[in-house]
């Protein structure tokens, strides 16, 4: 038994979808595109809306990393509105159009399938497939290579339940808050001596697992002053919701004081 | 279409010989396949711990690995085994009950010394769990292999009880079959453990 | 055979399963010392399963086999199905595929009873920020409780139920492939049950239902019952997906081509017990260093050892992305199997939806590390891992143009099962569309680990699995229990549920993309409005279950009678009288035609089956 019946026809063709005893009504296909098209219009124009009506939707976006994490979150949120749409409003309109309010005996027209939408559908989901994946390895080459400028490089160690901040360029000062230069690229060098951990600053964007015995790495550019979090994201044991660290992000002066200071308090600790 | 539907009856109800032959033949190998990608997983975890590990947190001070005589000693062993209880197997299929009990038993005997010496070669290592990944790995995957060997002997034990009371004769083997997916199996990973030693 | 109706029944089992746990627990615990206090609770509660079956009867089989004892006769083969026939065959080694199917549709609904109550208790502690409604070590257990209950459940949810009950009779077989392993499976399940409740008496276990090493390790005695309940659920899913699948493959009638069989056999029993049977073992074997770790000092996940946090990663998401698709195939196969019958159509695109299916299940064991993209694990193949999971969207996508295509010109009959069935289609988009920012490397390195991500997996397990399983149970009750389910009430439980879930969810994508981590118990004041919103939307979902749950009570005690095709469906369950005789069928059908021939120029007037004559 063939699903692909000689009744089968695709419902972009109208005319084959009138099985015998079924009236040809030509304008769906019209119609609903039509509708698609509204709704699409109406949806992106909400999504590029949406941090108007929900403030602090996403946190502040204080690095470049955060930059192009934003522009692709808002970037796949309108590429996504026309496809949902699509299911959507055809769905929603046939539910309209056709739905009965009892079963009575009678079946809709024989149409069991259309190779020539079916492939068009697989090919065009392919191709925004490729597209998405040649999109997020650029990204992705883009934020793995380290930014231009001197780099900073922070050890970043997590432990139950806490995290301590290490400048190694700077005589090993140690700190269990994060201070850092506005607009210098940065390497943190992250390992944990316990548990995993996830070392997660949302302002910047950047998160890197703390697993023990291993060292991972992630370079950020913070691009603007201000305080933020750095929280822990990968559940640590009792405390885990409490392991979080202030970070600052300091303008150059601010941070050659701050560290200034710092190395002073920390030779004499040390000495 | 009598005979048509007849047929059809009997394959539907799982009651034709055939029929009920596939069955267990597909469910068992189904569940072998499951064991497959368990021991898969050990020996990945053996491997990916043999690459993380390059110097001497392999194989720390006193940790001597067995020698590579002793893993082919055991999967000689249990290939000669599978290679009578396949001769075992075809002899019954032709009805001679001779063979199938001389077969079995020569196999199972095979099993019993592998089973002893891996038992022995466990308490006679040197080393123990928490020696190092090297160790580790080795004693999980020889720990595995005893539980295979354990199995195998009661499944062997069951064809070679069921064999002396006659259970068995041409085209009412398929027992004997099963039993032996599951020997072969076994002696397929004795020989991957075998090479494992060579990494 | 059994003689006494108390014998190789659950009161048996319970007594010789704590008497054998407690001989094995305090044997070990006598030859190991105070050590082995570990080996002795993980020893204990596997003596517990074996002993439970024991006391079951599922050894008598192997027994006869193993001395060479007559082979059982077709009386006592009967008898093992039959049990008396009463409802005191549910608590019995009962081999009627239709009992086992009622059996696990009980256990999941009461799974789904616990680890949903787990989330409201979760929700209770996340209404405000700094409200403390339990100690953070309780906390922590609950929301490990409330993940694995819920992941376990999802499993069985469809492939439990109705695979058992349903399938042998879709594709016309008097029984499943293998009886006794279908009792053995279900009871093999309900065993895993009691162990994962004892884990919270025992300190409880931290870290999740993603149990993650090196944390597990140093974790309390709970996670010796965390790690039994997976090796028992394991073997569990094991031989019932062995079985079922066998069952697909050498059961079906004659004329049940496999361009006939029904989609629903296709998903559920092919493709997604053959994919849970495959990957299951990882999660096994991930959890039996971890005991050896545990119990032995090994360290395989200890890096001071030389082991790695990242080898139990590896090896648990080897199981753990497959597996989403183990809950969320048979859901899709639902939804396939019911738009045809509730829009009078034939199903759009069959071949294209099983190919669809089987490339999902291909493609599913080669994204596992798409979890780990943060963890440092080998960043260069963090591409490759994107483009695997971005390709998984192509033959996903494809059930929504089935879903559409059959949608499109039907006559839609919007019952409470359709209902759901729609709902998928709102749910489903949204946490397909979600995935996308998760698949994408950079989006996922802000995303991941937070709230975002539970919102995510919600959406594509309830939202879109859950409610295929409504769609499932709305649409099997009346032939799995003789009884309709009340239909108002049902509509209430959809309407309820759908707005109070998005509501939920939505609040929680929104607090997860401010950057809130999950798995917390505590937040601060920036989350507190979406956690507010997120909670007051779970407590009317709680709601919403208590109206189902009193639909169930209410209807399975004294429910209108159901006719034996309400739906008017052609698949062959719905040609046999309910309630479903012993064997289901008199005469073993002859299949003629697709299942899905809806306005077919010339439809057979009694469906697709055909009797053979006598
Ligand atoms: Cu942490």
């Amino acid at each position: 038994m063939a699903d692909l019946g000689p009744g089968a026809a695709a419902p972009g063709n109208p005319r084959g979808g009138a099985g015998r005893g079924v009236r040809p009504e030509p304008r769906h296909i019209r119609r609903v595109l039509v509708i698609w098209a509204i709704a699409t219009v109406l949806g992106i124009a909400l999504v590029l809306n949406l941090h108007r009506l929900l403030p602090g939707l996403l946190p502040p976006m204080a690095s470049s990393e955060a930059q192009g994490v934003d522009f692709t979150l808002g970037f796949f949120t309108v590429l996504a509105v026309p496809v949902a749409m699509l299911v959507w409003v055809f769905a929603a309109y046939s539910i309209a159009t056709w739905r009965v309010r009892r079963f009575e005996g009678l079946d809709g027209p024989p149409i069991s399938g259309s190779p020539v939408l079916q492939t068009t559908w697989i090919l065009s989901s392919a191709l925004l497939c490729l597209f998405l994946v040649v999109y997020g390895l650029a990204l992705l080459t883009n934020v793995s290579a380290a930014p231009p400028g001197r780099l900073l490089t922070v050890d970043v160690t997590g432990q139950q339940w806490q995290w301590n901040f290490k400048y190694p360029s700077r005589g090993g000062v140690t700190t269990t808050t994060l201070a850092l230069p506005v607009n210098r690229p940065i390497l943190f060098r992250v390992t944990s001596l316990d548990v995993d951990h996830s070392f997660w600053i949302p302002a910047l964007a950047i998160k890197i697992d703390a697993i023990p015995g291993e060292v991972t790495t992630v370079y950020a550019m913070p691009t603007r002053e201000g305080t933020y979090t750095a929280r822990c994201a990968e559940l640590c044991g009792l405390y885990h919701s409490y392991m979080q660290s202030r970070v600052r992000v300091l303008s150059a002066g601010g941070f050659s004081s701050w560290i200034g200071a710092q190395e002073r308090v920390w030779g004499r600790g040390g000495g | 279409m009598d005979a048509a539907a007849t047929a059809g009856r009997l394959a539907a109800a799982g009651e034709g010989v055939e029929a009920q032959h596939r069955k267990l033949r597909i469910g068992t190998l189904l569940l072998i396949a499951s064991d497959v990608v368990f021991v898969a997983c050990l020996f990945f975890t053996y491997l990916y711990l043999r690459a993380l590990n390059v110097e001497g947190r392999w194989l720390p001070a006193g940790v001597q690995p067995p020698s590579i005589a002793s893993g082919l000693l055991l999967a000689g062993l249990l290939v000669a085994s599978a290679a009578s209880y396949r001769w075992a197997d075809l002899g019954i299929r032709q009805g001679d009950q001779r063979r199938l009990q001389t077969g079995l038993g020569v196999a199972l005997g095979l099993v019993v010394v592998e089973l002893l010496y891996a038992l022995w070669q466990l308490t006679h290592l040197g080393f123990g769990p928490g020696s190092g990944t090297f160790a580790d790995s080795f004693i999980v995957l020889t720990g595995y292999h005893v539980v295979h060997l354990l199995l195998v002997i009661l499944l062997g034990g069951m064809v070679l009880n069921r064999a002396r009371h006659g259970r068995y004769g041409p085209g009412r083997a398929i027992g004997v079959e099963l039993v032996g997916y599951v020997w072969y199996w076994v002696a397929l990973m004795a020989v991957a453990m075998a090479l494992l030693a060579l990494v | 055979m059994a003689s006494r109706w108390w014998s190789q029944s659950v009161l048996t089992g319970v007594p010789m399963g704590v008497v054998t746990a407690l001989v094995a627990a305090l044997l070990t615990r006598a030859i190991g010392g105070p050590s082995a206090s570990d080996a002795a609770i993980c020893i204990g509660f596997v003596g517990w399963a074996f002993g439970f079956l024991g006391g079951m009867g599922a050894f008598r089989y192997p027994r006869t086999l193993l001395l060479a004892r007559p082979d059982p006769t077709a009386e006592e083969e009967h008898q093992l199905a039959v049990q008396g026939g009463g409802p005191w065959r549910y608590f019995r080694f009962t081999t009627d595929h239709k009992v086992v199917g009622i059996q696990y549709l009980v256990l999941g609904l009461v799974l789904f009873a616990v680890g949903g109550l787990a989330a409201m208790l979760i929700r209770l502690e996340l209404l405000r920020p700094g409200a403390a409604a339990f100690p953070p070590a309780t906390y922590n257990t609950i929301v490990g409780l409330h993940g694995i209950i819920m992941i376990a459940g999802t499993i069985i949810m469809i492939t439990g139920p109705f695979g058992n009950f349903v399938v042998p009779i879709m594709i016309g077989a008097r029984d499943m492939a293998f009886p006794r392993l279908n009792a053995l499976s279900f009871w093999l399940l309900f065993t895993a049950v009691p162990v994962l409740l004892c884990a919270p008496f025992l300190g409880g276990f931290p870290t999740g239902w993603t149990s993650y090493a090196p944390l597990a390790d140093q974790a309390p005695p709970g996670m010796d019952a965390f790690l039994v309940t997976i090796l028992l659920f394991g073997g569990s899913v094991a031989v019932a997906g062995a079985n079922i699948v066998t069952t697909a493959i050498t059961m079906r009638a004659p004329g049940m081509t496999w361009t006939r069989l029904p989609i629903f056999v296709w998903g559920a029993a092919m493709t997604a017990s053959t994919l849970g049977l495959m990957v299951f073992p990882a999660f096994m074997a991930a959890m039996v260093l971890l005991g050896l770790d545990r119990t032995l000092g090994t360290s395989f996940y200890v890096a001071s050892g030389g082991g790695s946090a990242w080898l139990y990663d590896n090896l648990f998401w080897l199981m753990g992305h497959p597996e989403v698709y183990v809950i969320a195939i048979p859901a899709f196969a639902v939804i396939m199997e019911l738009l045809p019958v509730f829009s009078r159509k034939p199903l759009f695109g069959y071949r294209t939806a099983v190919a669809s299916t089987t490339a999902i299940v291909g493609l599913s064991v080669l994204v596992w590390a798409h979890h780990m993209f943060v963890t440092g694990w080998a960043p260069q193949l963090n591409g490759p891992f994107m483009l695997t999971t971005e390709m998984i969207s192509i033959p996903t996508g494809v059930v929504f143009l089935v879903a559409v295509g059959t949608l499109w010109r039907g006559r839609i009959w919007l019952t409470v099962p359709m209902l759901f069935v729609l709902s998928f289609l709102w749910n489903f988009v949204i946490g397909g569309m979600t995935g996308l920012y998760l698949a994408d490397v950079p989006t996922d390195y802000q995303l991941h680990g937070s709230l975002f991500v539970t919102a995510h997996f919600h959406y594509t397990l309830m939202g879109g699995a859950l409610m295929g399983f409504f769609a499932a149970f709305y649409y099997w009750f009346p032939k799995m229990t003789g009884r309709m389910l009340n239909e108002t009430l049902g509509r209430i439980h959809f309407w309820v549920t759908q707005v109070a879930f998005n509501v939920t969810f939505l609040a929680m994508f929104y607090v997860g993309l401010q950057g809130m981590p999950r798995r917390v118990a505590d937040y601060s004041a920036q989350f507190a409005a979406g956690n507010f919103v997120a909670s007051i939307g779970a407590f009317v979902l709680g709601a919403a279950m208590l109206v189902f749950a009193y639909n169930i009570v209410s209807s399975w005690l004294r429910g209108q009678r159901a006719p034996s095709n309400p739906w008017h469906a052609k698949t062959l369950e719905w040609q046999v009288p309910t309630p479903v005789p012993l064997e289901n069928f008199e005469e073993t059908p002859v299949i003629t035609s697709w299942p899905y021939d809806y306005g077919a120029p010339e439809p057979t007037p009694e469906g697709a089956a055909e009797r053979a004559p006598a």
